[in-house]
């Protein structure tokens, strides 16, 4: 039974946009649980009133966003079954333990604390009240920890033997631990979950700014967005180091996804970082590129030795072919190449907004150019979120489980690398079709819903209302 | 009857669904009587917010439900959700509209967008229940499904023999025993829900909403009971064929004895009669408690005493719930085709590594769960009314 090419393309395209609808809502999730637990820290410690409105008011925004976070996120869990079936069962022994530690340990808790912070005003005693905000945020973050465990594996297939089962090949969990320590993951994890705060952080400043440039709840929105700018530059610096020991991993365990990220074609020793490259992918060559004029800093960042060696592309191509057989082993380049180095200016410009913020905040609200930058910025967080799943994910093909590989490029469990074009349910293209439509139509309004509703109670400001539906 | 790993996980997986059917069930027959005993604006607030603080975490049981199925028999999560793809499709996209309908109904004052939502919680919750139970119906019935390893593909696994659309349409086809049983099990679980529905408006509400559900209460009973009747008759009479034995024997993968044991109860032609009643005693003890139960739900829902009620509508599905698990068991997926297709939670699970790691985690953390779930219950289980939202309303508006 051969899958046709075209329900693997609509089953990619479907998980693709399933995936990124879901990431316009957990990242501003996992950062504004943690931003609206520490306002309600600052209304309960001081008394103040004003922390208090502050509470209520982020926890609404966060509320709206959070039902469709559910929605989109629910989609997945039941895609791998549905889209993916040789995958989900040739890697279910490994890949589904965690999913179903995410929903035991960390999604319950964030889902029914989050009930009680929201609803439990004047209900529930102080202290409990706080306890879960704190237990919500601390469960969406965990939550992201086993997700990426998951992923963690899919990139970099540890602690893992492969079998013949009663219904086929499989892969079986060797070693728990190894698993839930593999080294990508938990740079993954510290990834995404900063990149979360960053992009709630960039969500209220933009969303203060809007207020003060009206000189509207003037004191409201000022400390709103010093919570923001003084969260926002710790995250921002730190993700750029821990950016940095990301992409460290990502050189040692997929040289092909470091070669594309880097337009780097021939293997070299002490190679340069390029600032801008268009590659020609046929004649595998670049057409275009601008060094930074830095030798050996790619080696150094990669290797952490300047004169380091770096597997280029035409070589990495050989050795898979020689290994795996025909095929292409390179993802696409272009794409690949700019979706990373979008993301890290964006993720640099992100440091030197808070940093600007910082300094001007003793006037703010009379600090025009700011405001209107940071206004702007909103989307920015969105897209290098999206930038940076397009890098790790595209830049995984044509694998869908990597196959385990360390040291900058030795190949350990050849065995455990499974296709994408592999890994597709056998499903009729009405099928996949009918779904990929209506999927599309109904986030598509859904997601315009929610921008409306959040913009609707953004725009209104701290007004009292009953905590109802 | 096994007491191994993969019993274990049949058993801790039939509990997850439990869980889902009992917590999100009363959210979901609140929704399917939500046009029926909320008639104004503010009853209908009522009605969502009688479940408000609590069906996202109710939600969060099929989550888990499924992904303890991927974690523990990932070849029976695999098949079943690709082979059921459109039903599944359908589930997941009323579950979404539910999802947001709850929280953007009220955040407009417009009448048309409040109608819209109303009508989508409506809609959404009756065809969740629906499918669900159509599902468990089919696949208690036995699917079309084929153990590819047989014909020597290493890598596909168990696959749906039939082809979009018929695969779709047969799930649902009166004129097939299968559809036919998996659509009056849809319908007994929709009555299922709304019984429980109703268990829990009585809880957690007073006036006009409790007194309407109850009324609805008592017309539901009869025909659950019915229903209930009609489909323990059916499945009495399901039966599976094995073409094969020695292909059951080395695919089936299930402990030497309890193949003897399924192995001496076929007849000349290889047919397996009664299969869901290989242990009658046990069967006709679980159906005739979950009767009794159902019998107690409605002494309780006259006397208008919801948390008795409630606690009958949950027995009433627990032992029905278990009724079907151990009929079924160990299959976990019959095959129609032949039983040596057939899913089993031998040949459907994970490595004993897996499993074991996979316990630790849920006798960790289940018993969490229920703890900090049954308090948050505990918690919001104040009565509400119309009167008391229109109050609350008022108070923040003053402010």
């Amino acid at each position: 039974m051969e899958v046709s090419p075209f329900v693997l393309l609509v089953s990619r395209l479907q998980f693709a946009m399933t995936a990124f609808f879901h990431f316009i809502f957990v990242p501003l999730t996992l950062g504004l649980s943690t931003l609206s637990a520490i306002m309600l820290t600052l209304h309960y410690s001081t008394g103040k009133e004003i922390y208090k409105d502050m509470a209520k008011f982020w926890a609404k925004l966060f509320a709206i966003n959070f039902a469709l976070g559910v929605a989109t996120g629910l989609v997945h869990e039941f895609e791998f079954g549905m889209n993916w079936s040789v995958y989900s069962r040739f890697v279910g022994d490994i890949f589904g333990a965690p999913l179903a530690i995410e929903g035991l340990m960390a999604f319950f808790m964030e889902s029914t604390f989050m009930g009680v912070f929201l609803f439990g005003w004047d209900k529930v005693p102080k202290s409990v009240h706080l306890l879960s905000a704190w237990l919500s945020s601390i469960g969406s973050n965990l939550s992201a920890l086993w997700i990426l465990i998951a992923n963690g594996w899919m990139q970099h297939p540890v602690g893992a033997k492969v079998e013949m089962a009663a219904a086929g090949k499989r892969a079986v969990l060797a070693d728990w631990w190894t698993v839930v320590f593999n080294p990508v993951a938990d740079v993954k994890f510290w990834h995404t979950t900063t990149a979360g705060m960053i992009l709630a952080a960039v969500f209220v400043l933009s969303v203060s700014a809007y207020h003060l440039l009206r000189k509207q709840h003037v004191e409201f929105f000022k400390k709103s967005a010093y919570i923001a700018l003084v969260f926002g530059l710790i995250a921002s610096v730190g993700e750029l180091i821990i950016g940095d020991l990301h992409a460290h991993e990502v050189a040692k365990t997929q040289p092909t996804k470091l070669a594309a990220m880097e337009a780097l074609w021939e293997t070299k020793e002490g190679a340069p970082v390029l600032i801008a490259a268009w590659a020609d992918e046929k004649a595998q060559k670049n057409v275009i590129e601008i060094p930074l004029p830095i030798p050996g800093l790619l080696s150094f960042l990669a290797t952490h030795d300047f004169n380091g060696k770096i597997l280029g592309a035409k070589e990495l191509q050989k050795m898979f072919e020689a290994q795996f057989g025909p095929g292409n082993y390179i993802p696409p380049v272009n794409f690949i190449f700019w979706a990373f180095h979008l993301m890290v200016y964006l993720g640099t410009f992100f440091v030197f907004l808070f940093a600007w913020g910082l300094l001007k905040y003793k006037n703010l609200e009379n600090a025009t150019g700011f405001l209107k930058v940071a206004l702007y910025s909103l989307p920015l967080p969105y897209i290098a979120c999206w930038l940076g799943w397009a890098t790790a994910e595209v830049g995984r093909q044509p694998w869908i489980v990597y196959p385990l590989t360390d040291d900058y490029g030795k190949i350990l469990m050849p065995e455990i690398g499974l296709k994408t074009a592999q890994a597709v349910s056998p499903l009729t293209s009405i099928e996949v079709i009918i779904t990929y439509v209506l999927f599309a139509l109904t986030f598509t309004g859904l997601a315009i819903a929610d921008f409306y509703l959040l913009a609707k109670f953004a725009s209104k400001g701290p007004e009292k209302e009953a905590e109802l539906y | 009857m096994h007491f191994d790993l993969q019993t274990i996980w049949a058993i801790l997986v039939t509990i997850l669904i439990a869980g889902y059917i009992i917590t999100d069930g009363f959210d979901l027959g609140v929704g399917i009587l939500h046009l029926i005993v909320a008639k104004t604006d503010i009853e209908r607030r009522v009605n969502i917010n009688a479940i408000g603080p609590v069906w996202d975490g109710n939600e969060v049981w099929f989550i888990t439900a499924g992904g303890a199925a991927f974690a523990a028999f990932p070849e029976l999560y695999a098949a079943l959700f690709s082979s059921l793809y459109i039903a599944l499709f359908i589930v997941l996209l009323a579950l979404i509209y539910r999802a947001v309908s709850f929280e953007f109904r009220s955040k407009e004052e417009s009448e048309s967008w409040k109608k819209f939502w109303d009508q989508s919680i409506f809609w959404s919750s009756l065809i969740v229940a629906l499918l669900i139970g159509v599902a468990i119906g089919n696949v208690l019935a036995g699917l079309p499904i084929k153990n590819m390893a047989i014909e020597g593909n290493e890598l596909l696994g168990f696959v749906y023999a039939e082809r979009f659309p018929i695969s779709f349409i047969n799930l649902i086809n009166p004129f097939q025993f299968h559809g036919l049983f998996g659509l009056l099990v849809g319908i007994t679980t929709v009555l299922f829900v709304i019984m429980h529905g109703v268990s829990w408006l009585l809880w957690k509400t007073e006036g006009s909403i409790a007194e309407r559900a109850r009324n609805v209460g008592l017309k539901v009973w009869l025909p659950f009971v019915i229903m209930y009747v009609v489909c323990t008759g059916l499945a009495y009479t399901i039966s599976f064929k094995v073409n094969d034995p020695e292909l059951a024997k080395k695919y089936l993968q299930l402990p030497p004895d309890m193949f003897q044991q399924i192995a001496s109860m076929l007849d000349e032609n290889g047919v397996l009669h009664h299969a869901l009643f290989r242990f009658p005693a046990i069967e006709l003890t679980l159906i005739v408690l979950a009767a009794l139960s159902a019998v107690g739900w409605l002494l309780a829902v006259r006397a208008a005493n919801g948390a008795r009620a409630f606690l009958f509508s949950t027995l009433t599905f627990i032992f029905a719930g278990f009724a079907v698990m151990f009929g079924a068991y160990p299959l976990a997926v019959p095959s129609s085709i032949g039983l040596e297709h057939s899913i089993t939670i031998y040949n459907g699970s994970s490595s004993q590594l897996t499993l074991t790691v996979m316990l630790v985690a849920a006798i960790i953390f289940t018993p969490i769960v229920i703890a900090y779930q049954a308090w948050v219950y505990k918690m919001f289980l104040f009565k509400i009314s119309p009167e008391s939202i229109k109050r609350e309303l008022e108070e923040a508006s003053e402010h």
